[in-house]
C-alpha cells in the first residue's frame, strides 16, 4: 500500500480530510526524521521503535578493483517490531 | 545504542508544536494511522511511506531445531516477520549531519569516505610512534573523546580481531617494515603472481612457436629441400663447364677438377664425384641416362604417382627422378600430372636400376635436389 491509499485509508477512518490526514502525516514525517537525525530513536505505540544503529569501521573489498578499501563507520536505521504487532502478524 | 528515546507523547507533542495543531488532533490522527498500517501490513503485506521507507512483511521458512535438552528434532514453524527499509534521504540524513554526543564518541570526528590502506596503516604506525606500544594492548572500547588516536584504534580494534587482515595492521614496531608489508598488501591483490601483460604474451609466444613447430613438421622438409634446391641450382652450373673441359682437354682434367673443386665448397662431395665420372666415361650408364631407349609408355590419372610408376618398371620408387627426366618436354612439374599424358618410361642400364649403387645413389639425391619431392 503506498502513501497515498493509507492517507486516504487513514482519512477516512479518523473523519479528518484528505488534505489534513496528508499535512499530518507529512509532520509526523518530517518530526520523525528530525529526531532521528539528532540520535534519538523514536517509539511508535502499538506498532515499534525507529532505531539508531552504529556499524564499526571494517575493511571491504571493492567489488571491481580488487583494492581494499575501508567502509566507514555508519549510523544505520532499523526498526523493531513490537511485541504485540508480532504475534498480531506472525501467523497470517 | 539509543540513549535517548522519544517517546510516543513527545512525538504527538512534536508534530503538533511543528505543524500548529492540537495535540488532540495529531493524537487522533496517529492513534487512526498505527491499526490503518497494521492492517496494510495485513492485507498488502507492504507499506511504503515517502519520505520515510517501507514497511514489509516478510516470510520466514519453517525450519528444523533441536531439542537441546532431550536432543528430539523438532520444526519451528514459518511465520512471517516485519522488515523495515528506510529511505536513502533518512539513510544520509541520520550519517551526514552532524549527531549529538554520546553517539559522536563512537565514530571519528572526521571521516574520509574512502580511504586507500596504505594511507591508513601509515596513520597508524605514526600513531603507534607517538605511543610506542603494542596496539593490541590498547583498550577496544572507545570511550575517549574524538581525537585522532581514537580512529587509530577502532582501525586497530578491528584488525588483530579480524585474522583475515594480517598485512592490514600487523603490530609491526619498524615503520619501514609495516610500510612494505602494507605496500605489498596493497599490491598482491592488484595482480596475480604471473602480471598479466607478462601472462598474455607467455601465451602467445607460446601458441606462436606451436604454430612455426607445427609448420615445420608439415612443410618443413619442402623447405629445407627448397634451400638445397638453391644451393643445387648454383652449384650445378660450376661442375658443367668443368665437365666440358675434361672432353676437351683430357691431360688437364684433374687440374680443373682441383681447382673447382676448392672453389665451390658447399656443394663439394658432388663436385668431387659426378665430373670424375664424366671424366672418365661421359657416355658411362651412371652418369646422365639415355632415355632414347623406352621400356613402354604409360597414360597418367589424376592418382597416379611417378613414383608408383617407377616402382612398378623398376622395382624401386626412388627412381622416378629418370622417369620424369625423360618426360620433361610433358611433365613441367613432377608433382602436377594432367590426365591421360602419356609418358615415356626409359629403359635404364643395370647399374642405374641398383640403387645400392652409391653412384646411382648420388644421382638420384642429386635429381632429388633439382626437382623437388
Amino acid at each position: 500500500m503506498l502513501t497515498k491509499e493509507l492517507i486516504s485509508n487513514t482519512a477516512a477512518a479518523s473523519g479528518l480530510s484528505r488534505r489534513r490526514t496528508e499535512e499530518l502525516l507529512s509532520a509526523t514525517v518530517s518530526t520523525l526524521a528530525d529526531c532521528l537525525r539528532d540520535g534519538q530513536s523514536v517509539q511508535l505505540q502499538g506498532f515499534g521503535t525507529l532505531e539508531l544503529r552504529q556499524t564499526n569501521p571494517r575493511t571491504t573489498v571493492h567489488p571491481r578493483t580488487k583494492e581494499r578499501i575501508v567502509t566507514p563507520a555508519k549510523m544505520q536505521l532499523t526498526f523493531k517490531p513490537s511485541v504485540a504487532l508480532k504475534d498480531e502478524l506472525k501467523n497470517i | 545504542m539509543a540513549a535517548d528515546k522519544t517517546s510516543w507523547t513527545e512525538l504527538r507533542r512534536a508534530v503538533a508544536n511543528r505543524i500548529g495543531a492540537e495535540e488532540k488532533e495529531v493524537a487522533l490522527f496517529l492513534n487512526t494511522l498505527v491499526p490503518q498500517l497494521i492492517e496494510a501490513l495485513r492485507t498488502e503485506r507492504l507499506v511504503r511511506i515517502n519520505g520515510l521507507g517501507t514497511f514489509k512483511l516478510q516470510q520466514v521458512a519453517p525450519r528444523k531445531s533441536v531439542n537441546v535438552a532431550t536432543g528430539e528434532t523438532f520444526v519451528i514453524e514459518g511465520y512471517n516477520k516485519v522488515s523495515f527499509s528506510p529511505e536513502p534521504a533518512i539513510r544520509d540524513l541520520i550519517n551526514h549531519q552532524p549527531v549529538p554526543e554520546e553517539v559522536r564518541s563512537n565514530i571519528d570526528e572526521v571521516i574520509d569516505p574512502i580511504q586507500k590502506l596504505g594511507a591508513q596503516a601509515a596513520e597508524i604506525v605514526d600513531i603507534l610512534a607517538e605511543l610506542g606500544q603494542d596496539p593490541r594492548k590498547q583498550p577496544a572500547s572507545p570511550n575517549t573523546s574524538g581525537s585522532p588516536e581514537s580512529s587509530a584504534r577502532m582501525g586497530e580494534s578491528g584488525g588483530p580481531e579480524d585474522s583475515n587482515d594480517d598485512a592490514v595492521v600487523s603490530p609491526c614496531p619498524k615503520e619501514p617494515n609495516a610500510q612494505v608489508t602494507n605496500s605489498e598488501a596493497v599490491q598482491q591483490p592488484k595482480g596475480s603472481s604471473i602480471s598479466r601483460p607478462w601472462l598474455t604474451a607467455g601465451i602467445t609466444i607460446l601458441c606462436f612457436t606451436l604454430l612455426l613447430a607445427g609448420a615445420f613438421l608439415f612443410a618443413g622438409h619442402r623447405f629445407v629441400q627448397w634451400v638445397d634446391d638453391l644451393h643445387e641450382r648454383s652449384n650445378t652450373e660450376l661442375p658443367q663447364p668443368a665437365a666440358q673441359q675434361p672432353e676437351i682437354q683430357q691431360p688437364k682434367g684433374l687440374t680443373k677438377h682441383e681447382v673447382t673443386d676448392t672453389q665451390s665448397p658447399t656443394a663439394e662431395l658432388i663436385n668431387s664425384e659426378a665430373p670424375q665420372h664424366e671424366v672418365t666415361n661421359t657416355q658411362s650408364p651412371t652418369a646422365e641416362p639415355d632415355y632414347s631407349d623406352i621400356l613402354a609408355v604409360e597414360e597418367l590419372h589424376p592418382d597416379s604417382r611417378l613414383a608408383w610408376v617407377a616402382y612398378k618398371y623398376y622395382g624401386n620408387k626412388d627412381l622416378w627422378v629418370f622417369i620424369y627426366e625423360a618426360n620433361r618436354d610433358v611433365l613441367p612439374n613432377p608433382h602436377v600430372i594432367k590426365t591421360g599424358t602419356p609418358i615415356r618410361i626409359p629403359r635404364l642400364s643395370p647399374e642405374l636400376l641398383d640403387t645400392n649403387n652409391p653412384e646411382t645413389r648420388q644421382l638420384i639425391e642429386q635429381k632429388i635436389a633439382l626437382y623437388g619431392h
